[in-house]
């Protein structure tokens, strides 16, 4: 009497699809974790913004870094695209952005040690102003 | 007569998916996870593809995406979204057609969005970024394809109910 159901089941593509789906998400989700694990040695941070620029700095030397339409300039005054990014305590964060929704600001600080638990691993991001902060190993 | 009945349709479900989209973006489920939401709008976009047509759902969405943009997350937010969206749409439709259940549908349609945003993420800022990313984005668009599937499940069919009510 249960044959024909379990059949059905097995011949249900719906079925199959998620299946499928899930086991690619479970997949990628344990890569992500074994490429997060090996980022805990790192002391650098890489910002990169404008057109293909790129900063490196160390964590270990606390700084405020500010740009503003793809350009560095010494202080934030709220104009144009601007991001303003803080290095202290060993950690790096967004300090403020004038960009719409403010997620690179609450992506919170990124050192070695948030690096495993954060949603974007190594990275802050700021979508709009095409501004990102990689963490990763070497010195400057 | 039937050109204004589905026009009008369309409009009441554009309105609809903008409310919902309105909505949502109040409530963010994880603040520091860029991109991760539930999708309410999505709802209206399963609907269209089950009660209307592929070509219907297809302008809700674009109408849907570009009103959107106007109004709440600008230039670069519409683009992210309309990656995803054309992605996904495409792919729920195919699958609709394949006979597969909301559910499944709108599990799929939840990834392939987060897979057309991560391809825009690749484009205009990193993709090492948007491919270490990826996997949280396959996960939550999965979860919430899941969810979104069992909620317009059950909407069709009491709308089937109600409809042949009805006509009964």
């Amino acid at each position: 009497m249960d044959e024909p159901k379990r059949k059905t089941i097995a011949r249900n593509p719906s079925l199959w699809l998620i299946a499928a789906l899930v086991l690619i998400a479970a997949i990628a989700f344990f890569v992500r974790l074994i490429v997060l694990n090996g980022a805990s040695a790192a002391d650098t941070a890489v910002i990169r913004y404008g057109d293909g620029n790129e900063l490196r700095i160390r964590l270990d030397d606390p700084q405020t870094i500010v740009i503003r339409d793809g350009k560095l300039v010494s202080e934030a005054i709220g104009e144009g695209e601007e991001n303003e990014i803080v290095v202290e305590a060993g950690g790096i964060r967004m300090e403020s952005a004038n960009c719409r929704g403010n997620d690179c600001v609450k992506q919170g600080v990124l050192s070695s040690k948030t690096v495993s638990r954060r949603p974007l691993g190594s990275w802050i991001i700021c979508a709009p102003h095409r501004v990102s902060i990689e963490l990763v190993e070497g010195a400057p | 007569m039937k050109n204004a009945k589905m026009i009008a349709r369309l409009a009441l479900l554009t309105a609809l998916a903008l409310i919902l989209g309105y909505v949502e973006s109040l409530l963010p489920i994880v603040p520091s996870a860029p991109g991760i939401k539930i999708g309410l709008s999505n709802l209206v976009v399963l609907y269209a593809i089950w009660q209307l047509g592929s070509w219907q759902a297809f302008v809700l969405m674009l109408l849907k995406v570009g009103l959107s943009g106007l109004l709440f997350s600008g230039p670069v937010g519409a683009l992210y979204a309309l990656a995803g969206g054309i992605l996904s749409v495409i792919g729920m439709v195919l699958l609709h057609r394949a006979n597969l259940s909301v559910v499944a549908v709108s599990a799929a349609g939840g990834v392939l969005h987060n897979i057309g945003q991560t391809a825009i993420a690749c484009a205009l800022l990193s993709p090492a970024a948007a491919l270490g990313y990826l996997p949280v984005l396959l996960a939550a668009g999965l979860l919430a394809g899941l969810l979104l599937g069992l909620v317009s499940q059950a909407a069709i069919r009491a709308i089937d109910r109600y409809e042949r009510g009805k006509h009964a």
